[in-house]
């Protein structure tokens, strides 16, 4: 504002200003320089005269701020109870949605570590009926692909493994990767050390190279200098360290971090890479610069089109979709972070009209200071001007707090989810700018908006007339209803989301999950299949004879877990194209296995020691696909084949068993079966000991009777199984309890807001009251006004409540299992709640209205 | 009576009410088109015939004011006679309104004063 050069400007025009009067003043008789000091005398004080322009310009704004800031001070210590109240409000509002800002933030919309990471996308085959269900790719099609579009500048496959790296006695499960030759160019990330894998080493008889990831060569190698060239045994093959990847590089997506990179052919049989009907495998790519991921899709499906025709085989009603690598990354919890992000700022908005009602009946209240302040000359917008200063005091406490909330509540968050791609989620500078944006949004809607009706106000308040200005009022419970509405919504949400919960621990499992321990074994690579076989033979018999143990089993997966694998389902006498009759998860038990786990065998038999694939192959099915297949018929004695027709032998139906859910309690029961065991062990299995007792008090006991039975052999995941359901429902506890945070806020605030307005009303009419009741008006029927007063509030709150409810249901869908979002028992149950704990939030002002003593109030007059 | 009233806007401190006067006379002279400092206070001093003894040191905050409002505007233009820049102000169309505004308000204030003023005399 202030001009440049303005004090050298000012003297400029003095100085004219002085040479004119001089001009004017001299004459006969008065000498040039008397004229002067005439002229000096007649402007005055030059110093004084700049100091009072420079006041002009700039140093009154200043003071008007210190002074506004001053008062405002005064006034929030004056009210510290208010203050308190509000800066709590918003420090919680501001600090729930920086918390979900910044998970959101790290999840959705961090920049991936990779040069231009927008061409970074993920083709694979979807179903059509079924966009979400990412099949990935086969090897055959991925070839196609590689040869013939022009849509990537790289394109690669991956095949995600975990297999045991031993050097020594320190055998390690890692979570490793086999990559195609273009794999490192997709992302155009260079090694740290050594060289990534290329081409060359994509080939069958290559010799074997390993890129390791940073934290593998930290926490294993200890940052040894010398890893490159060193060799190490890996999943029962010798390969040599060639490279080390930067730090992050193989992270941040769902699922453990890539330890260490191999080449697909070097690894991956070829009897699996020769199949067409093998979706084992993902394909990354890397559009050419200008290319859309649309064009790569269209082009994909045309390469895809005559494969699919000729080989009907390959299609399972399969469609192309490209999405974006950050869209395959976070494609799960995208929905539900958003839902939460959501709902946080939902409780902003009911913090912000909380403040605006508190501040307007603080106004309401002070409407005759402002008004004097107005008459004494300060301008309309500098009355405005004072309340936001005072509502930006407060945002600014909040904001700050909300900034300390946030970073206490994105660490617990991240720790409590155990998300890999949560774990960047801390206080960063876009962070920051959200929390500022905020706390600047919160102070614009908290303090312009009761500022608004002072103007007209004025008057009537200068006159003496303090009472209840319709228009702010009219505003007040207007936000009061706003807020009772909004609060409705995160009840709905978080109701629902607690019977998601509930229905999802309700899910029988089909086993009895307590006092169970499991864990997954690993025998080293010197154990060849027969002796693995004998291992896992004679295992149950060994845990049984461990105090406290009740029975043990080996199955190569156990429910609940990552998954197994799947094979088309193939009935003898039933003609039907690959995959029509649906895929069937398969695992093997070892016999007895049922009994310890508390599967209930149905119908027939379970498997017994002669079942070891040298007589007849067969086989044991579940409930659900005995239902399918043979409705009201026994399914004993038929046989079936799972996985690729041509290289099978029939298996017979020997047993019907109950359904357990293999990965997730709420996901849909799938058809599963069982072969023994015993025809054919491998070196990974699962175990599981059932215990008399506390399961605790025994894993050590057999963690160490595992070690004296098998020098060398690798224990994952050692633990009890109601601790896997535990954290197989982590996802939605997480849910509910950020929901429920939520909600429990937004019920505080709305009833801190109904109170505030409430018992300012009953404030406004004490005479009123005092009048009535002395004409005889008894306590009941004032009660029953100011309820009544609250209940309209809260009854049009809660009717435009369920109106959003309504048109918000589809958002949280996703997120709820076995309730409908519109569930009209969950919602009525919520309205009434929330009627109540409303009521209850206005029966203390009105029973202070019933306890108003009428000659108090009339002596007042 | 006004006069007395008005001769006390010229002293270093002043009453909001006050203020606002000079400010009105400023605009009000600037109508005529634009002039430089001096001349304002030059032409002030003049058309009330010398009776408002303006320190000239009051009027430049006030002009400063003025420009700071956006009711007048300052740029320095050469004077041919005097060969010599001048800093020169006029009206902005915003003034001119604020004008409007201050001389219908004044008449109001000053009619009011001039009631009290005349029945005050009965009073005592």
């Amino acid at each position: 504002m202030k001009p440049p050069h303005a004090d050298d400007d000012l003297e400029r025009e003095l100085r004219a200003h002085v040479d004119l009067e001089a001009e004017e003043r001299s004459g006969p008789g008065v000498s040039p320089s008397e004229a002067y000091r005439r002229a000096r005398v007649a402007l005055g004080n030059q110093a004084l005269i700049a100091e009072d322009v420079r006041d002009v310009w700039h140093r009154r704004r200043l003071n008007d701020l210190r002074q506004d800031v001053r008062f405002g001070w005064r006034q929030l210590r004056r009210k510290p109870g208010f203050a308190l109240v509000a800066i709590l409000t918003l420090a919680l509002g501001i600090g729930a949605n920086t918390a979900m800002f910044s998970v959101a933030q790290a999840a959705l919309w961090r920049a991936l570590p990779y040069p231009h990471p927008e061409r970074l996308v993920q083709p694979t085959e979807v179903e059509a009926k079924n966009p979400a269900s990412e099949w990935g790719t086969t090897y055959p099609a991925f070839q196609e692909w590689r040869a013939r579009s022009h849509s990537f500048e790289h394109l690669a496959l991956m095949f995600r493994f975990n297999k045991i790296l031993s050097e020594g006695n320190e055998p390690e499960r890692i979570a490793g990767m086999a990559v195609s030759g273009d794999y490192f160019a997709v992302f155009g990330v260079a090694p740290a050390k050594g060289r990534a894998l290329t081409a060359q080493d994509d080939r069958v008889g290559a010799p074997l190279a390993m890129v390791l990831s940073h934290d593998m060569w930290a926490d294993r190698y200890h940052g040894d200098p010398t890893i490159l060239g060193r060799t190490v045994n890996f999943g029962g093959g010798t390969f040599t360290v060639v490279g080390v990847m930067p730090a992050g590089f193989g992270t941040g997506f769902n699922g453990a971090p890539i330890a260490c990179w191999v080449s697909l052919l070097a690894v991956v049989p070829p009897a699996y890479t020769a199949r067409a009907n093998l979706w084992a495998f993902e394909a990354i790519g890397r559009l050419r610069p200008g290319r859309t991921a649309a064009q790569a899709q269209a082009e994909l499906e045309q390469i895809m089109l005559p494969i699919w025709r000729e080989h009907p085989d390959t299609n399972r009603g399969l469609v192309i979709a490209v999405p974006s690598l950050r869209a395959s990354i976070t494609g799960d919890i995208r929905e539900a972070l958003l839902v939460l992000l959501a709902a946080a700022g939902l409780v902003l908005l009911i913090a912000c009209a909380n403040l605006a009602v508190l501040v307007s009946v603080q106004v309401s209240g002070r409407s005759r200071e402002l008004a004097l302040r107005a008459a004494l000359g300060a301008g309309r917008v500098r009355v405005a001007f004072q309340l936001l200063i005072e509502s930006g005091m407060l945002a600014a406490a909040g904001g700050l707090a909300g900034v300390v909330i946030a970073y206490w509540a994105t660490r617990s968050l991240a720790g409590f989810s155990q998300d890999p791609r949560l774990l960047h989620a801390g206080i960063s500078a876009p962070v920051l700018g959200f929390a500022l944006c905020a706390t600047i949004a919160t102070t614009v809607v908290a303090g312009v908006v009761p500022a608004l009706p002072s103007g007209r106000a004025r008057q009537e308040a200068l006159n003496g007339r303090t009472g209840a200005q319709p228009r702010r009022t009219r505003l007040q419970r207007a936000f009061v209803a706003a807020e009772i509405a909004l609060c409705l919504v995160l009840l709905v949400g978080a109701a629902l989301l607690l019977q998601t919960l509930r229905n999802v621990l309700r899910v029988n499992a089909g086993f009895r999950t307590d006092h169970l321990i499991v864990m997954e074994l690993g025998l080293p690579s010197t154990y060849n299949d027969a002796q693995s076989l004998q291992f896992y033979r004679a295992l149950p018999a060994r845990l049984d004879a461990l105090p406290g143990v009740t029975a043990g089993t080996v199955v190569s997966n156990l429910p609940l877990d990552r998954g197994s694998g799947n094979g088309d389902i193939h009935i003898e006498g039933r003609a039907a194209a690959p995959g029509e009759l649906g895929v069937a998860n398969f695992q093997q038990p070892l016999p007895g296995y049922f009994r310890t786990m508390g599967i209930s065998i149905l119908e027939g038999r379970d498997f017994d020691g002669r079942d070891d694939g040298s007589r007849e192959r067969v086989v044991i099915i579940n409930h659900h696909m005995a239902q399918r297949f043979w409705p009201g018929a026994s399914p004993i004695g038929k046989r079936i084949k799972i996985g690729p027709a041509e290289n099978n032998s029939w298996m017979t139906i020997v047993g019907v068993v109950d359904d357990v859910h293999r990965t997730n309690l709420d996901n849909p029961m799938g058809y599963s079966v069982y072969t023994p065991l015993l025809a054919g062990a491998g070196n990974n299995e699962d175990v599981a000991v059932r215990t008399a007792g506390d399961p605790a008090v025994v894993i050590p006991e057999v963690r160490a009777e595992l070690r004296r039975l098998a020098p060398g052999l690798l224990i994952d995941h050692l633990g009890t199984m109601d601790q896997r359901i535990d954290d197989s429902v982590n996802p939605h506890r997480l849910n509910l309890i950020l929901f429920g945070l939520f909600a429990g806020l937004a019920l505080t605030l709305a009833c801190i807001g109904l109170y505030g307005v409430i018992a300012y009303a009953v404030g406004q009419r004490t005479h009123e009251f005092g009048v009535r009741m002395a004409l005889g008006a008894r306590r009941a029927q004032v009660l029953r006004d100011v309820l009544g007063h609250g209940l309209a509030l809260i009854a049009g709150g809660i009717g435009l409540g369920l109106v959003l409810t309504l048109s918000l249901a589809g958002l949280i869908r996703t997120m709820l299992f076995g309730v409908s979002p519109t569930d009209p028992a969950t919602t009525a149950a919520v309205a009434l709640l929330l009627a109540a704990v409303g009521l209850a939030a206005c029966w203390i002002p009105a029973r202070r209205a019933t306890r108003i003593d009428p000659t108090v109030a009339l002596r007042n007059e | 009576m006004v006069t007395r009233a008005l001769s006390k806007i010229v002293r270093p401190e002043r009453t909001a009410i006050l203020q606002g006067t000079l400010d009105m006379l400023i605009l009000r002279t600037l109508l005529a088109g634009p002039a430089h400092g001096h001349a304002i206070a030059r032409h002030i001093q003049r058309t009330s015939d010398d009776t408002l003894q303006l320190e000239h040191g009051s009027l430049y905050p006030a002009l400063h004011r003025l420009v700071k409002n956006g009711w007048i505007a300052a740029k320095w233009e050469m004077n041919k006679e005097r060969k010599r820049e001048f800093k020169y102000y006029r009206l902005t169309p915003l003034g001119r309104k604020q004008l409007a505004h201050e001389q219908s308000k004044w008449a109001l204030v000053s009619a009011a004063i001039q009631r009290i003023l005349n029945h005050g005399g009965e009073l005592a």
